[in-house]
């Protein structure tokens, strides 16, 4: 056989596949369909925890080095100013700021707002810029009250229903007066998934919003300029101080890394079995080959077809129809996570407050997670549609069609 | 041209359910000749042909083509050599119920890489001498009991063999297809064809063109 004649006969096998998958409208489509729903939902999972874990260590990039708590009967308690000397007195670290934080819950809304206490007076014009809206910045520098205060958009959106739009007041029962504090700016959306219901506060205010007495703290940021000695010094830290934690920004990405790994591995383990019974189906039904395709292939044999060339056919067929599904799976779900922001999954992957970000992700498409997908999508299904087919092609092909005929 | 010397096949072996088929059945069939396997259902008359036609191999004895021990040939050459020399008219033909009559037709000459063209050219001359034309674009299972047999008979003249064998091939034709079907066997002759046919139709079996009948039973050649 010559080079034209070979390439013929390759073009012959594929046109011969595609024929048997439109000739086969009804089986392809069912497989088809079933496919492109499996695949798109592992590569959902993949892409929500792939952005996720993205943005959230992206963002983590600007915590401290080491941020430091007190620990008293196995639980955080506030820590008072005076470490604050000795810990900045260690070799090695720069700066160590004191940090006040916590959550206000609001219930009228049901929900948690996180409080941040901040010198907004160190912020310069160009920060406003970066981090604040269009329309809201600086626009209440010289508000009324005494207190100011820059909100995350869900919160503003909140605030705007409940009219306080300009100034919010904070309450609680057991005060004698409200807080007053000027809103002057709102953070803009591409923050959105750290700043959805955050509350920056000037550090007084939060100190009065969270009741902090006057020589405390919820925790000491510190920073080291030389990353290599970050987890010696905690350790010194630790060891002069055993009441303390230590917390590395390096811990607190591999748990961003864990959290959600673990969440998309007891969702994928489920689907695991889902996938399992789509392939023990196949294999079920007449063992991957339906009575009419076991007596094509005796046919085929019949009339002078090597074994070789009915199993190209048969595996043809299945990478055509898997990778199309594969693609499909994976364009559906990039629509679902990236377009409609994964309705019914995003709250099972973040938060657990009921102000949630309105959850616009970055697109972040491993190649890794699209070679599993490939993988996952089109190895097993080629296997069990090629091992029925092997088995009647090796098969004489009077008896298959004495058995099928 | 075809010789079968103490062909002998047991499906099962071994087997609770063990059938022997065909036992020692030693046939002889000059090249350009017509021969008949005549007997009833159960006679053994399918599994020789199944056996000449390289369907399946003789659990003893030989199959020679063109002197050739096909019934030793690995499965590669086989195919090959099924390609090279016959063409099968199955029994109920055996065709592709949703593929045209012309793509039907044309599925021998896949595997040997022939260019389309000459795939067509081939296809259309033997659509044009079984009167298929009309029905080129035809699904298979839309055509008549008749139009099928032709079209079956077109696909296994395809590949321009040597040997032609048909399985019961009026078993479903009245006697006027009978007929017609008798008059196609000696334009397919004339093509130096050797043909060998199974039947127990005294029609087919009685016919001027037949040059030798064998006749079967009990998976036996008796005469």
């Amino acid at each position: 056989m010559n080079l034209r004649n070979r390439l013929e006969k390759q073009r012959n096998i594929l046109d011969f596949s595609l024929q048997n998958l439109i000739r086969r409208k009804g089986k392809s489509l069912f497989i088809l369909v079933i496919f492109v729903l499996l695949v798109s939902i592992i590569s959902s999972i993949l892409f929500l925890t792939g952005s996720l874990t993205r943005e959230m260590i992206k963002s983590s990039e600007q915590l401290p080095d080491i941020t430091i708590q007190k620990i008293k009967g196995g639980r955080q308690v506030n820590i008072e100013s005076v470490y604050l000397d000795q810990i900045e007195r260690i070799p090695g670290i720069e700066a160590a700021e004191p940090r006040a934080w916590g959550y206000f819950y609001l219930d009228s809304l049901n929900a948690n707002f996180t409080i941040f206490g901040f010198d907004l007076s160190l912020l310069e014009a160009e920060d406003y810029e970066t981090i604040l809206t269009e329309n809201t910045k600086q626009k209440n520098l010289t508000g009324k009250s005494q207190y100011k205060m820059a909100v995350g958009p869900v919160v503003y959106e909140q605030l705007k229903k409940s009219k306080m739009q300009e100034t919010y007041l904070f309450f609680n029962p057991d005060w004698e007066t409200s807080l007053p504090v000027d809103i002057i700016g709102v953070f803009k959306p591409e923050t959105e998934l750290q700043s959805a219901d955050l509350m920056l506060l000037q550090t007084d205010a939060a100190r009065k919003v969270l009741e902090l007495s006057d020589d405390e703290f919820t925790d000491i940021a510190v920073y080291i300029p030389n990353p290599e000695e970050v987890d010696n010094i905690a350790l010194k830290i630790r060891r002069a101080f055993p009441e303390l934690r230590t917390i590395t920004r390096s811990q607190i990405q591999s748990t961003y890394s864990s959290v959600f790994g673990w969440k998309s591995g007891l969702v994928l383990s489920g689907l695991l079995v889902v996938i399992l019974a789509f392939l023990v189906l196949i294999w079920d039904r007449s063992g991957g080959l339906s009575q009419e395709e076991k007596r094509e292939i005796g046919v085929l044999k019949a009339i002078g077809w090597d074994t070789e060339m009915v199993l190209a056919v048969k595996f043809l067929e299945s990478l055509i129809l898997s990778s199309i599904s594969a693609v499909l799976g994976i364009l559906v779900a990039y629509v679902y996570i990236y377009w409609l922001r994964a309705p019914g999954l995003r709250e099972v992957f973040i938060g657990w407050s009921t102000i949630y970000p309105s959850f616009k992700l970055v697109p972040y498409i491993d190649l890794k997670y699209l070679m599993l997908i490939v993988s996952i999508a089109i190895v097993p299904y080629s296997a069990v549609s090629i091992v029925p087919a092997w088995r009647a092609a090796i098969t004489d092909p009077d008896e298959i069609i004495r058995h099928n005929g | 041209m075809i010789k079968t010397i103490k062909a002998t096949k047991i499906y099962n072996q071994g087997r609770t359910n063990e059938v022997t088929a065909l036992f020692e059945a030693s046939v002889e069939v000059e090249k350009g000749c017509i021969a008949v396997l005549k007997g009833p259902s159960g006679s053994g008359k399918t599994t020789l042909l199944s056996l000449v036609g390289c369907q399946s191999k003789p659990n003893s004895g030989e199959i020679r083509i063109d002197g050739k021990r096909v019934s030793k040939l690995p499965d590669k050459f086989l195919n090959a050599f099924k390609r090279q020399y016959m063409g099968f008219v199955f029994q109920n033909y055996q065709l592709i119920p949703d593929l045209t009559v012309s793509d039907n037709i044309m599925l021998p000459l896949l595997p040997s890489g022939i260019v389309f063209k000459e795939r067509i050219r081939r296809a259309d001359e033997l659509m044009d001498q079984f009167d298929l034309t009309k029905r080129k674009k035809f699904k298979v299972k839309n055509l008549s009991g008749g139009e099928q047999q032709r079209t079956a008979i077109a696909r296994a003249l395809i590949n321009r063999g040597k040997i032609l064998l048909a399985d019961e091939p009026t078993a479903h034709l009245d006697s006027q297809l009978t007929d017609e079907f008798l008059k196609i066997v000696g334009r397919i002759k004339d093509m130096d064809y050797t043909i060998l046919m199974s039947s127990h139709d005294a029609k087919v079996c009685e016919n001027p063109l037949v040059d030798r009948v064998f006749e079967m039973k009990d998976g036996r050649i008796i005469q």
